[in-house]
């Protein structure tokens, strides 16, 4: 029973990652579970028989309400998870999030509280882990020419994360967002006396603070 | 004697240009190799072993290798052609390099092989062209390694010296691109540099050649010399390295792969994959959890990455190396500006496009007509009297009229006027550093072609000529993206096909016919692109490039590379032509060419609705895709028997868009092919042929129909 309590938080987070609001398509849900169609539809019936998911059979799910408000929970257990995993006991962060997966099902509110109260309030990736305003934000989101410093880069351990090792975009290295391609193409950064092209999906992966 | 003293580095303002026994030609001119620096005596100035049996430099020890690293784009070919009298291909864009390139060198009587790398930011392999460098580096070891810094940007360089440093080879800087850093207000003092580093450094100028004979010095001196001393990095750091290199040295002494134990344990720290499965299996196992157990210790030290270490080490040693100074108005850098400015730089891009076109069409539209009829006029007569005169008046005299009077003429009206001209603005454009700009600006519209902006840059260059372009698909990070990349430079017209399209289309139907040509290629390799992003597996990789500014293209040098691609284009291309014509005119007057192109009757006139002897042109165009027009226009001559007839009285001009359209299409030329099958592998190279066989004759069809109904 506590299995498939499990894979139903699953499901709901999973959908929530892909679509908050609105319909995620069957095909789209079965291939982010990695789980057989059938498995999918069975659970979807379930859900939706809770209230959780409105369900049209073979064509997709949204959440309700409800089932948005569990989901969401559900991954700022896993953020706390995940920032207690690698801050208090230094879990390499490439392993914090599948053993997050575990923790956040098993979480009371009442720790759940406590580790909110008690930890930063994002979690290792720079994401915000509940309402609050991020203490750092993503290199994505800086205003043009507003000077900053890297305070993190995520994934440190990916090839890509290495390579902006290598230029220099490290924490503590003074960077700022000097043009954006048009079209939603790179930005356009400076770091050091050095430029570089950075594309956007990279850039939200670079948290960085605005010099006080 | 004290080898690592204080360096008197290298001359800071010298203005004397390299001694006058310094030649820059073919290193086989000169006997073993290119002679830098023979008017000094070797021993005395040089050599502080004397006669010591060990030293690298006395006589019988065999040759000095030295190989050259730095950063992308800070000039180590150019150095490197200094050096060694080679023409390697230089420009303004990371990536130009991306193998291996040994040359020759005789400094103070000494042989040396030089070994010039891929640029690289790190020892750890991120692409193909990083991982070339680092084993040009590595295995097999040099004696000495020349470090490229780039002056303008001196904290970032930095970085790749302290990687090279702790690899236990003597380390000699070159301080290049000074005056670029000058420029910037950027000064860099290179005694200090020297004295902080504990190398000596040397200043150079890669276009002038200014410094070379203090580097070969420099070199000399260095190689009998102690390897460079590591860059001490902070002491949790060191202690992690100092750990896990004890922990490898138990089995492996001397680390691995050339590496040497510190940079071993470095990398293995850094995770770096290809050093790991080096270490093989049974001590992987053991020295794991080391690793693990140092990494957790430098988390909690807050010295994690390492790479953050390196940077914060640079930052103490660079404190003063560098002055900062007001810098100037300048109007390159505005211009550079503007060119990568949201609004402006995509104008700026169309503008450069619409250049190149126009430039094309009416400079090589002009110069291809009057070579032509200058050659037809003038020689023509001549060669047909020589033919008679020669061989009588058959059929072989006819052949040696076809051979060499329309062979000639071909070469004429397309290898001087469109490869030439071609060549010239696209050595301006690279030379310049534009490209670096548009590989910026392209990057969203290469996104739904599962490549990002860097792609953009072979594929320009693709239109020189798609064999370069192909090898220059190694800056892309992955197997996918080059696999998608070099598939869309077959596609690419390059400057042959160029020809083709501007000296049939062009030509009979004016500039709107080749550009919408130009148009329908674009749209088919977008399709091409789209198609495969959904078929192929992986993801696309995000850009990650430095931006470089503009610099004023040094005219010699321009020149120089433009003649080194025309004259190689001329040297491949006036066999074949030479060659191609012969054989259709012989075909031609002994009667047999209708029976070759016979069994390709139902695809060239059945499905394309050519003319039937259009085949043999297509056929030979596989050779090289110049031909394709050749052959035509000889074709023409040969259908109506009048000499000087030209393509339109073989096909109308809707079968001449055809015509070049197929033939820019289908299956890339020998050459492309084979380094398609050398870059990706056999199967994925007769893939592509397939695909682009297929997609010609339909693309064909389908415009046959469209303008029929039009």
């Amino acid at each position: 029973m506590e299995q498939r309590f499990e894979s139903q938080e699953e499901y709901l987070e999973q959908i929530y990652r892909i679509d908050p609001v609105g319909q995620v398509p069957f095909s789209q849900l079965v291939k982010a579970l990695g789980v057989r169609g059938p498995s999918v539809s069975e659970m979807c019936r379930n859900l939706a028989a809770k209230g959780l998911v409105q369900y049209t059979p073979r064509v997709g799910v949204a959440l309700t309400d409800e089932g948005r408000k569990q989901a969401r929970q559900l991954i700022r257990r896993h953020r706390l998870a995940e920032r207690l995993l690698t801050d208090l006991i230094g879990l390499p962060w490439e392993r914090a999030h599948d053993e997050a997966c575990k923790y956040e099902h098993i979480m009371s509110e009442e720790v759940e509280q406590l580790l909110a109260d008690a930890l930063p309030n994002t979690c290792p990736h720079g994401n915000p882990i509940d309402g609050t305003a991020p203490s750092a934000e993503p290199l994505s989101c800086l205003e043009l020419g507003t000077p900053a410093e890297v305070v993190r880069i995520e994934r440190e351990e990916s090839k890509v994360l290495k390579y902006l090792a290598q230029l220099g975009l490290v924490p503590g290295a003074s960077v700022k967002v000097m043009d954006r391609a048009p079209l939603n193409g790179p930005l356009l950064i400076s770091v050091g006396d050095a430029a570089y092209a950075l594309g956007r999906d990279v850039a939200d992966r670079v948290m960085v603070r605005r010099d006080a | 004697m004290q080898l690592r003293r204080r360096w008197r580095a290298g001359k800071a303002g010298e203005s004397q240009r390299a001694p006058s026994c310094h030649q820059v030609g073919p290193s086989l001119r000169k006997g073993p190799g290119h002679d830098v620096g023979s008017c000094h005596q070797r021993g005395t100035a040089v050599c502080p072993g004397g006669s010591c049996s060990t030293c690298p430099l006395a006589p019988g020890h065999g040759e000095l290798a030295v190989a050259l690293a730095g950063n992308p784009n800070v000039g180590k070919s150019s150095l490197f052609n200094h050096l060694t009298g080679s023409r390697v291909t230089t420009a303004n864009y990371a990536g130009k390099t991306v193998a291996l390139s040994k040359g020759r060198s005789v400094a103070f009587g000494k042989v040396m092989t030089v070994i010039d790398t891929p640029g690289t930011y790190s020892l750890q392999g991120f692409s193909e062209d990083q991982i070339v460098a680092r084993h040009g580096l590595t295995n097999p070891k040099p004696n000495v390694i020349v470090v490229v810094l780039d002056a303008s940007n001196l904290r970032r360089n930095l970085q790749l010296y302290v990687e090279v440093a702790d690899l236990g080879i003597p380390v000699v800087v070159a301080l290049n691109l000074e005056d670029e850093a000058r420029r910037l207000g950027r000064i860099v003092e290179p005694d200090r540099l020297a004295s902080v580093l504990g190398v000596p450094v040397v200043v150079t100028n890669g276009q002038t050649g200014e410094g070379i004979r203090s580097l070969c010095e420099a070199v000399m001196q260095a190689a009998v010399s102690r390897p460079a001393s590591p860059v001490r990095l902070s002491p949790e750091a060191e202690r992690a390295i100092a750990e896990v290199a004890d922990a490898v040295s138990q089995k492996l002494p001397s680390g691995v792969g050339g590496l040497g134990l510190r940079a071993t344990a470095r990398l293995l720290i850094e995770g770096d994959s290809e050093t790991w499965s080096l270490l093989g299996d049974g001590l992987a196992e053991r020295v794991r959890p080391v690793v693990e157990r140092v990494k957790q210790n430098l988390r909690e030290a807050g010295a994690w990455p390492l790479a953050t270490e390196r940077v914060r080490a640079i930052a103490r040693l660079a404190v003063d190396v560098t002055r900062q100074m007001r810098r100037s108005g300048d109007w390159l850098l505005s211009l550079w500006r503007l060119s990568i400015d949201r609004t402006w730089g995509p104008l700026i891009l169309l503008g450069v496009l619409g250049f190149t076109f126009w430039y094309m069409y009416s400079v090589g539209g002009i110069l291809s007509e009057t070579l032509g009829g200058l050659w037809g006029d003038i020689a023509m007569p001549h060669i047909a009297a020589l033919g008679s005169l020669l061989f009588g008046s058959g059929v072989l005299s006819r052949v040696f009229v076809w051979t060499f009077g329309s062979g000639i003429e071909a070469l004429l009206t397309v290898g001087i006027p469109y490869v030439f001209t071609f060549e010239l603005l696209l050595s301006l454009l690279e030379d310049s550093g534009y490209l670096n700009a548009a590989a910026y600006l392209a990057d969203s519209v290469m996104r739904p072609l599962g490549l990002n902006g860097r792609a953009i840059i072979p594929m320009i260059s693709g239109t020189g000529c798609n064999v370069q372009a192909i090898l220059g698909t190694r800056i892309l990070a992955s197997r996918r993206e080059r696999l998608i990349a070099s598939t869309l430079i077959a596609l690419v017209p390059c400057s042959a096909r160029i020809a083709v399209i501007m000296g049939s289309v062009g030509a009979v139907s004016g500039w709107a016919a080749a550009a919408a040509l130009g148009v329908v290629l674009i749209l088919i390799m977008g399709a091409v692109g789209i198609l495969l992003n959904r078929i192929l597996r992986g993801e696309r990789q995000e850009i990650m490039m430095e931006m470089f500014p503009l610099r004023r293209p040094l005219l010699k040098a321009v020149l120089g590379r433009t003649w080194d691609k025309f004259s190689g284009f001329m040297r491949e291309a006036v066999p074949y032509m030479l060659l191609g014509s012969m054989v259709v005119g012989f075909l031609y007057e002994t009667e047999t060419m209708y029976h070759l192109v016979r069994p390709l009757k139902p695809v060239v006139s059945g499905i394309l609705g050519l003319p039937e002897v259009v085949g043999i042109a297509l056929l030979f165009a596989a050779l090289r895709k110049e031909i394709a027009l050749q052959l035509s226009v000889a074709l023409a001559a040969m259908v109506t028997g009048n000499p000087s007839a030209t393509l339109s009285s073989l096909m109308d001009p809707n079968q001449i868009f055809i015509f070049a359209l197929v033939s820019s299409l289908y299956i890339p030329c020998l050459a492309t092919y084979s380094a398609l099958s050398h870059e990706l592998g056999k199967r994925q190279a007769f893939g592509i042929s397939i695909v682009t066989i297929v997609l010609a004759v339909s693309v064909g069809f389908l415009t046959r129909v469209v303008l029929a109904v039009f």
